[in-house]
C-alpha cells in the first residue's frame, strides 16, 4: 500500500490541517480586537467631541465672566462722585487707580468727544473717539455694549470697548468705555489648557478675528472664514481652517456680546488615531497569523514524524516485514503502533499456523500425489497448485489460467468432451463432480487423471466456485487395462483349453470306441493337459523350464520307476508351446509305454536337448531315443498320435521327424522360441534347481 | 452362435468346398480337418498368418475358417486378402468381444469351442448363393 494514495484533493498534511484550525480559531477573535478597535476611535471620537464642548462652555463662561467683572468695573466706576461732579481730573486719577494697567479707561460725550483717555496722560486724549459704532449703537438703545475690535487712535492698534452709557436724567450723558487689547483675551484662552494642536479662536460682531490661540499676532484683525461665521451653535463641522488645516470646529455664541468662539482640532487627530487602530489591528492580525502558522508548523512537524512512524510501522506490516518504530511523544500513535505491532505478532502467529498447515496440506497433497485446483466462475480465473502444475507438466508461470485456457492439457482427443462435461457441471445442479480424462504434458508423455472436487452455488444454484483436485491415476488405468486384458486373455483360454478338450475327446474317440479304452486314454491326456496347465500356473503362464516340462510329461512313468534320462542346458520355453510339448511328449511316452522302450524291463528312454542362441529366438534341438524294448516298425497307418506329433511340430513352427528303427524308437524335435522369454530363466532356473 | 439361418437346410450338400482353414492349435486343428473332410469339403490348413496369407493369394477357395489369433498374430492381413478377392470367411475366437477387429466381412462368427453342427451352419450362411448355384448346377 502507498500512502501517497491519501493525497488527492480534500487531504491535506497534518499542519495544514493545524493552521486551518487555529486559523478559524483566531479569526474570529481577530474580528473581535477589531470591533474593539473600531469602538474605541469611536469613544475617542465622542470623548474629544464632548471635551471640545465642554472647553467651548468653559470659554463662554470664562469670557463672559472676563466681560462682566470689566463691565462691573465701569458700574463702579460710573457712580462715582468725581464723575457726577464732572471732575474729570478726578475721575482720571481714580479710574487710573482702579484699573491699575488692567486696560484703559475712555469717557466721551454723546457728541462723540473725547474727555478723558487714560491710555495717554490727562489731558492728552484725542478730541473724537476711535469707536463711533459703540456711540451709534448707544444712542439707540441706551445699554451696556461689548465693541468689536477696532483700531485704536491712542494705541495704533487692534482693541475692543466695553462701554456703558453714564445717564443724567433719563438721558445718556456720557460713555464709559474700557478699553482692552485682544492679546488680554489670550490669557484667558490658555487658562483652559488645551492641548497645544487644538486651536481657539474669538471674533467678533463683524466677523473680525479678536483672538487667536494660535499665531495671535498674525491674524488678530482680519476675517474669520465665513462658513465659520454661518456655523450653527453647538454643531460639530469639518472644514479647512485659515492656515489651509483640515479641522473639526464646533462654535458658541456669547451672551454678554455678540462675539463668537469656536474650538478646533484638526482632522489628522482623529484620522491619525484610526490608521494608528487600523495599524494597530492589521498588526495584530499578522502577529497573530505569524504566530499561528509558525506554531501550527512547529506543532505540525511534531506531529508529522510520529505520524510517519505510524505509516512506516504500518508499510512494515505490510509488506511483513518486522516493525522497527520506537514510541512517539503522541499517545494516539502509539496506541496504534502498539495496534500494529499487535496485529504482526497475530499474522506472525497465524501465519506460523498457516505455514504449518499448508506444509501440511503440500505434504498431504505430495504424499496423494494430487494437484489442487480452484476456479472462480465470475473471474473466469483458475489457480493451480505448485503439485498441479507439477503433475501436468507446467511451469511457474502458468499458476493461473482461464477457463479455456486451463483445458490446454487435456488431451486433444478428450478436450472437447471434457469441456462439454465441465460445462454441464457449471451449468448443472449437483454439489460435487468426477471426471476422467488424459492429458498430455509438454514432453509428449500421455497421462490419465483423475479431476473430482466440489462445485460451490449461490443460493440460487449458480456456480461460482469450483474446487478440486487432479489425480495422476495412470497407474490405476494401466492395472484397469492389464486386469481387463488378463481377464478377456483367461477366456480366450479357458475356450481354448475346451476347444483342446474337445478335440482330445473327439480324437481319443476315434482311435478308441470302446468307452472302457476311450475313459482311460481320455483321461491320460487330460492328465497331461493339466499338469501342463499347473506347471504354467506355477510362473504366472509365463512359460516353464523345458526341463520341467519333460518331467511333468513323463511324470506318471517316472513315477512307475522307469528308466528315463533327460539331459540338456536350462531353456525357458513359452506357456502356449508348454502345452504342446507336453502333450507331445505325452503321446511319444504313451507309445514307448505301450510299444517301445518302457513296455518291458531294460528298456531305457533317453531324452536330451541342445540350445542354440540366436539373434532374437533361441534354437532348441530335442532327442528322443529308446533302447531296449521290442523291435518296433512303421504303423500301418497314420493314426492320431502321428498326426498329432505333426501338426504340433507345425504349431511349434518346427520339425519333427521320427524314425521307427528296430533298436528302439527315435525322434528329432527342432523348434524356436523367442529369446526374450530367457530374462526370466535365471530366476526360473533358480527355483527349479531349488 | 451361427450367424443366421439357411434356407437352403440340410438339403444342400457342402461335398466339393474348398475350405482354408487357419487355426494354430494342432488338437483344434486335427478336429477340424476331420470335420470338414467327413462333410466332403476340400481342406487346406495355415497354422501361421505368413503361410494364411500365401495360400490364400496361391489357391481359390470357396470359403475360409479364420481363427482370430494365429500364433500371437492378428488374421486380419488374411482377412483383408479374401475381402478383396471375395471370398467369404468365418472367424472363429475365443474372444467373446471381437467388436473393433477389422473383421466386419465375416460371414459368420464361431465360439470356441463350438459343434460341428455349428459348423456346419456357419459353413452354409458363409456360402449362401454359392451353394445355392452349386446344388442348380449339381440337380
Amino acid at each position: 500500500m502507498n500512502l501517497r494514495r491519501g493525497i488527492g484533493p480534500g487531504a491535506y498534511s497534518a499542519a495544514t490541517h493545524l493552521i486551518h484550525f487555529a486559523l478559524i480559531v483566531a479569526l474570529p477573535l481577530l474580528l473581535l480586537v477589531g470591533v474593539l478597535l473600531w469602538r474605541s476611535v469611536a469613544q475617542e471620537r465622542e470623548q474629544l467631541e464632548q471635551r471640545v464642548q465642554q472647553v467651548l462652555d468653559a470659554l463662554v463662561t470664562a469670557l463672559d465672566r472676563d466681560l462682566d467683572r470689566q463691565l462691573t468695573i465701569l458700574q463702579t466706576l460710573s457712580t462715582s462722585p468725581s464723575l457726577i461732579a464732572e471732575d474729570w481730573a478726578a475721575f482720571d486719577d481714580q479710574a487710573r487707580n482702579s484699573l491699575r494697567g488692567k486696560g484703559y479707561l475712555v469717557v466721551i460725550d454723546m457728541a462723540g468727544r473725547q474727555i478723558i483717555n487714560t491710555y495717554v496722560p490727562y489731558g492728552a486724549a484725542p478730541a473724537t473717539t476711535g469707536d463711533p459704532e459703540t456711540l451709534q449703537r448707544i444712542r439707540q438703545v441706551t445699554r451696556p455694549v461689548v465693541s468689536n475690535v477696532f483700531t485704536s487712535l491712542v494705541v495704533k492698534a487692534p482693541v475692543y470697548n466695553v462701554s456703558i452709557p453714564v445717564v443724567r436724567a433719563g438721558e445718556p450723558r456720557f460713555i464709559l468705555s474700557l478699553g482692552s487689547t485682544p492679546a488680554d483675551l489670550l490669557a484667558l484662552l490658555d487658562d483652559q489648557k488645551m492641548q497645544p494642536y487644538w486651536t481657539t479662536v474669538i471674533w467678533d460682531g463683524k466677523g473680525e478675528i479678536l483672538a487667536r490661540s494660535r499665531e495671535h499676532a498674525r491674524f488678530v484683525g482680519t476675517p474669520v472664514a465665513p462658513e465659520l461665521r454661518a456655523l450653527p451653535v453647538g454643531r460639530l463641522v469639518r472644514h479647512l481652517d485659515l492656515r489651509g488645516e483640515d479641522v473639526v470646529v464646533a462654535a458658541a455664541r456669547l451672551k454678554l456680546s455678540d462675539w463668537s468662539i469656536a474650538v478646533a482640532y484638526p482632522t489628522s487627530l482623529i484620522d491619525r488615531q484610526v490608521t494608528n487602530s487600523i495599524l494597530f489591528w492589521a498588526g495584530t492580525i499578522l502577529m497573530v497569523g505569524a504566530l499561528v502558522v509558525g506554531l501550527a508548523y512547529f506543532f505540525g512537524r511534531d506531529l508529522a514524524g510520529p505520524l510517519k512512524a505510524a505509516t512506516a510501522a504500518a508499510g512494515a506490516l505490510g509488506r511483513g516485514e518486522r516493525i522497527e518504530v520506537r514510541d512517539t511523544k503522541i499517545v494516539e500513535v502509539n496506541a496504534v503502533i502498539t495496534a500494529l505491532k499487535r496485529a504482526e505478532r497475530d499474522i506472525d502467529a497465524g501465519s506460523a499456523a498457516l505455514r504449518e498447515s499448508e506444509e501440511h496440506l503440500r505434504m498431504a497433497a505430495e504424499a496423494a500425489q494430487f494437484g489442487g485446483h480452484e476456479y472462480d466462475v465470475i473471474s473466469d480465473r483458475t489457480l493451480r497448485s505448485a503439485q498441479f502444475l507439477r503433475l501436468v507438466g507446467a511451469g511457474e508461470g502458468e499458476r493461473t489460467a482461464t477457463f479455456e485456457r486451463g483445458l490446454g492439457f487435456v488431451h486433444p482427443d478428450d478436450r472437447e468432451a471434457t469441456r462439454q462435461r465441465k460445462q454441464q457441471i457449471l451449468a448443472g445442479t449437483d454439489n460435487r463432480y468426477q471426471l476422467e480424462y488424459r492429458i498430455r504434458r509438454p514432453d509428449g508423455q500421455v497421462r490419465w487423471v483423475m479431476d473430482r472436487g466440489v462445485v460451490v452455488r449461490d443460493p440460487s444454484g449458480r456456480a461460482h466456485r469450483v474446487v478440486g483436485v487432479l489425480l495422476d491415476i495412470s497407474d490405476l488405468k494401466a492395472s484397469e487395462q492389464r486386469q481387463q486384458l488378463l481377464l478377456e486373455e483367461l477366456n480366450h483360454r479357458v475356450k481354448n483349453t475346451l476347444a483342446i478338450v474337445q478335440s482330445l475327446a473327439q480324437q481319443t474317440l476315434r482311435s478308441r470306441p470302446e468307452p472302457r479304452d476311450f475313459v482311460v486314454a481320455f483321461e491320460a491326456r487330460l492328465a497331461s493337459l493339466a499338469r501342463a496347465h499347473n506347471l504354467l500356473t506355477r510362473d504366472s503362464w509365463r512359460g516353464a523350464l523345458l526341463r520341467q516340462i519333460m518331467a511333468t510329461a513323463l511324470a506318471p512313468f517316472i513315477a512307475e520307476g522307469q528308466p528315463i534320462r533327460m539331459e540338456g542346458p536350462p531353456v525357458m520355453v513359452p506357456a502356449g508351446a508348454t502345452i504342446t510339448l507336453c502333450l507331445m511328449v505325452h503321446e511319444l511316452a504313451t507309445n514307448a509305454a505301450k510299444y517301445g522302450a518302457l513296455s518291458r524291463a531294460g528298456g531305457v528312454l533317453a531324452t536330451s536337448w541342445t540350445v542354440t542362441e540366436r539373434e532374437s529366438s533361441v534354437e532348441i534341438d530335442l532327442h528322443w531315443s529308446e533302447e531296449g524294448g521290442p523291435p518296433t516298425s512303421p504303423p500301418q497307418k497314420l493314426g492320431f498320435g502321428s498326426r498329432l506329433l505333426a501338426a504340433s511340430a507345425r504349431q511349434l513352427g518346427g520339425t519333427f521327424d521320427i524314425d521307427y528303427a528296430p533298436g528302439g524308437v527315435r525322434c528329432r524335435l527342432r523348434f524356436s522360441v523367442a529369446r526374450e522369454i530367457d530374462a526370466n530363466m535365471g530366476n526360473a532356473k533358480a527355483s527349479v534347481d531349488a | 452362435m451361427p450367424q443366421g439361418h439357411s434356407s437352403a437346410g440340410e438339403v444342400l450338400s457342402l461335398a466339393g468346398i474348398r475350405v482354408l482353414v487357419v487355426e494354430d492349435e494342432a488338437l483344434v486343428l486335427l478336429s477340424l480337418e476331420d470335420m470338414l473332410t467327413e462333410l466332403g469339403c476340400d481342406v487346406v490348413v495355415a497354422m501361421r498368418v505368413d503361410d494364411a496369407l500365401a495360400k490364400a493369394a496361391e489357391f481359390t477357395f470357396d470359403v475360409a475358417l479364420l481363427d482370430v489369433n494365429v500364433a500371437g498374430r492378428r488374421v486380419d492381413p488374411v482377412a483383408a486378402l479374401l475381402a478383396r478377392r471375395g471370398i467369404p470367411f468365418i472367424l472363429s475366437t475365443g474372444y467373446e468381444d471381437v467388436s473393433g477387429l477389422q473383421l466386419s466381412d465375416a460371414r459368420a462368427i464361431l465360439n470356441k469351442p463350438y459343434l460341428a453342427t455349428d459348423l456346419r451352419a456357419a459353413l452354409r450362411t458363409a456360402l449362401g448363393s454359392t451353394l445355392a448355384q452349386a446344388s442348380e448346377a449339381g440337380s
